[in-house]
């Protein structure tokens, strides 16, 4: 039978999408748009991650966000703020002295305290499940492929920030399968102190040889002037600083967003014009990865969904909150859920995963 | 490229939401401040010359086993404000916000309101001021300052009011600062500061008596008993109870709508959810 051969998605497709859905979420503490976009993200997944071993990204994510959760439920009900509210239950306190105001271990614990450190934790859960979407949805490796040959001054660095995770999610099933066949836990805790190591060494060391091996291939072939290199690499450092310290500012919804937005074009002309003056000649690329209409229809789902967002809270800033004080149901955005709802239309646009399935049934025949 | 900054966007969001008690005590200009100085040169008889009207409260003739009366001042700042003295009843090693909170009712005032983000910053009393919490104007805060009595003078609060523990002869002080520096410097209450002076003993409100609700919450006043018994009172207002009535029939039907718009988008939520795990439970069952 002769199939159509799919390209998949562009991988900064992808990173773009589950990007903008985690500004989303960074943006509110309201339990009804975090779930939403929980489950719009996971649904995507489930319709459109292949068969390869980083698909399982998601779910690792998932459990890590757990963990982040009870987390920060934790410190919050054993030592953090006392929080006025709604008693639920005391724990036994130990007093501190006067000049450790503001420290208290137990006491009593308030459902605004828990409520509201639950929902605190539930946003970054939601933040690493978006992370975790793009790991398992675009392959890591294709995205390297896209990586500016400009930005060899960061080469390792980048190399490793974009495949350590799906490392180690791979670590974790060698390690397993090597546990097991040694009749060792795989499982519980003391399963989990055997792996911890192992895993983190493993994809830590995985990731540079990548990054080694992507060197020794010519990614990032260096101008031969060193007074111009030395420039090159200021400006994509400084750049890629300005980058980093100009989205913390747009995301902290505390602070004026507008210098903010003037680092972030800052530091974005840096790292171009460090990249443009540290290319020299072309690279030629084997079967490269198009940018299509389907890949404009993704990112601008989630374009919409983040500016619903964000707009919503512009519009209302108390519609993106918990309300605490007095202990309420969350606001019902309609618009904003809207939005995040128009984010599930990579789940029909994008290209279908390569069916593994078919093929192993074929190959059986 | 994406990849790093969005990594580096969830750590920076994960060090704040973790940071973020440390940071709410930094920057909350009521309850946290550094100690008192000795010298402090406002005392409560010095600064009672803009005086605003108060007035003692009763304290009830019996007490349950383990309660105590504690008086709470709150000032609603400004020159002809009032300045409200309610007894509470309440137990030994309740919060100063446990306090706070048993008076609204007494007065039929609305319950505090406290700081969205859940950092304990106290936003409004009675609903003053109907929004922002500690605005900031300039180097100046408009803010309620959070007082202990009790003793000679008032001594401004270094921890918060969910921190704060009463016992027997404290009393509790808010002052409502419209342009405050949030320090001890700020002017306290205008109302004495030991209980002594605040508490007026049962004798002529003898039936005053302390009802106990579910326990450790709240208690009797003065206030209380005049409102009840149908007005009369000369000094504070009732308006809370009065403006009650329609606000809460249309707050009523509007919070129908919304537990149904909730109901709905949980329903729609689970639905996707179940979905999406049905499906990947389904790929993972095939594939090993």
């Amino acid at each position: 039978m002769l199939r159509r051969r799919l390209q998949p998605l562009h991988p900064i497709a992808w990173w773009c999408w589950a990007g903008t859905l985690a500004v989303a979420a960074s943006r509110t503490t309201n339990l009804l748009l975090l779930g939403l976009i929980l489950v719009v993200v996971a649904w995507v997944v489930s319709t459109r991650r292949g068969n390869s071993p980083w698909a399982r990204s998601f779910g690792a994510l998932l459990r890590l966000g757990l963990f982040v959760i009870a987390i920060r439920v934790a410190v919050q009900v054993l030592f953090g703020d006392r929080v006025p509210g709604d008693t639920w239950f005391t724990f036994p306190s130990v007093p501190l002295p006067h000049w450790a105001a503001g420290v208290t271990i137990g006491g009593p614990v308030t459902a605004q305290a828990a409520i509201g450190a639950f929902c605190q934790g539930l946003q970054i859960a939601v933040i690493l499940a978006c992370f975790g979407a793009a790991n398992s949805l675009a392959s890591s490796f294709r995205l390297l492929r896209c990586v500016p040959a400009g930005l060899y001054e960061v080469a390792v660095a980048v190399t490793v920030a974009i495949s350590f995770t799906p490392q180690v999610v791979l670590s974790i099933a060698r390690v397993r399968d090597a546990r097991r066949l040694r009749g060792r836990a795989t499982t519980g805790l003391r399963g989990w102190r055997g792996l911890a190591v192992p895993v983190l060494d493993g994809a830590l060391e995985r990731s540079v040889a990548l990054a080694a091996s992507m060197d020794a291939r010519g990614f990032g072939r260096r101008s031969r002037s060193p007074k111009r290199r030395r420039l090159t690499a200021a400006a994509t450092l400084a750049g890629l600083v300005g980058l980093g310290v100009g989205l913390f500012e747009v995301l902290d919804s505390g602070s004026a967003s507008g210098i903010g937005l003037a680092v972030i074009i800052l530091g974005g002309a840096l790292v171009i014009g460090g990249m443009a003056g540290a290319s020299h000649g072309s690279r030629s690329r084997y079967r490269p990865d198009r940018w299509r209409a389907a890949e404009w229809l993704v990112l601008s789902s989630g374009l919409l969904a983040a500016g619903a967002v964000v707009a919503a809270g512009g519009n209302d800033p108390s519609s993106l909150t918990q309300p605490l004080y007095p202990l309420g149901l969350p606001a019902v955005p309609l618009a904003a859920l809207a939005g995040i709802l128009i984010a599930t239309l990579p789940s029909v646009v994008a290209p279908a995963p390569a069916p593994v399935r078919a093929q192993l049934q074929e190959a059986a025949a | 490229m994406v990849a790093a900054a969005l990594l580096a966007a969830t750590i920076s969001l994960a060090v704040t939401a973790v940071l973020r008690p440390a940071a709410a005590a930094v920057l909350r200009p009521a309850a946290r401040a550094a100690p008192v100085a000795r010298a402090a040169p406002a005392t409560s008889s010095a600064r009672l010359e803009d005086q605003s009207s108060w007035q003692r409260c009763a304290v009830p003739a019996h007490l349950a086993k383990g309660h105590i009366v504690v008086p709470i001042v709150v000032d609603f700042g400004g020159r002809d404000a009032k300045v409200l003295v309610t007894c509470i009843v309440t137990r030994s090693g309740d919060t100063g916000a446990q306090v706070l909170e048993a008076q609204a009712p007494l007065l039929g005032y609305s319950v505090p309101r406290y700081d969205a983000s859940g950092s304990g910053l106290l936003c409004a009393i009675d609903g003053y001021p109907a929004s922002g919490c500690g605005t900031e104007s300039g180097n100046h805060y408009a803010y309620w300052a959070y007082w202990h009595g009790g003793g000679k003078r008032w001594q401004y609060a270094s921890d918060g009011p969910g921190e704060w523990t009463v016992s027997k002869g404290d009393v509790e002080g808010w002052r409502f600062e419209p342009d405050g520096s949030a320090s001890p410097a700020d002017p306290p209450p205008r109302a004495p500061s030991s209980a002594a002076e605040l508490e007026m003993p049962a004798t002529t409100m003898g039936t005053a008596t302390a009802t106990t609700r579910p326990p450790g919450t709240t208690g009797m006043s003065s206030s209380s008993s005049r409102s009840n018994s149908g007005g009369g009172g000369k000094g504070n207002n009732t308006l809370g109870a009065n403006a009650a009535g329609p606000v809460r029939q249309s707050a009523d039907s509007r919070s129908g709508t919304r537990k149904g718009l909730v109901i709905l988008c949980v329903a729609l939520i689970v639905l996707i959810g179940a979905g999406a795990y049905g499906r990947s439970r389904r790929k993972t069952g095939h594939v090993s």
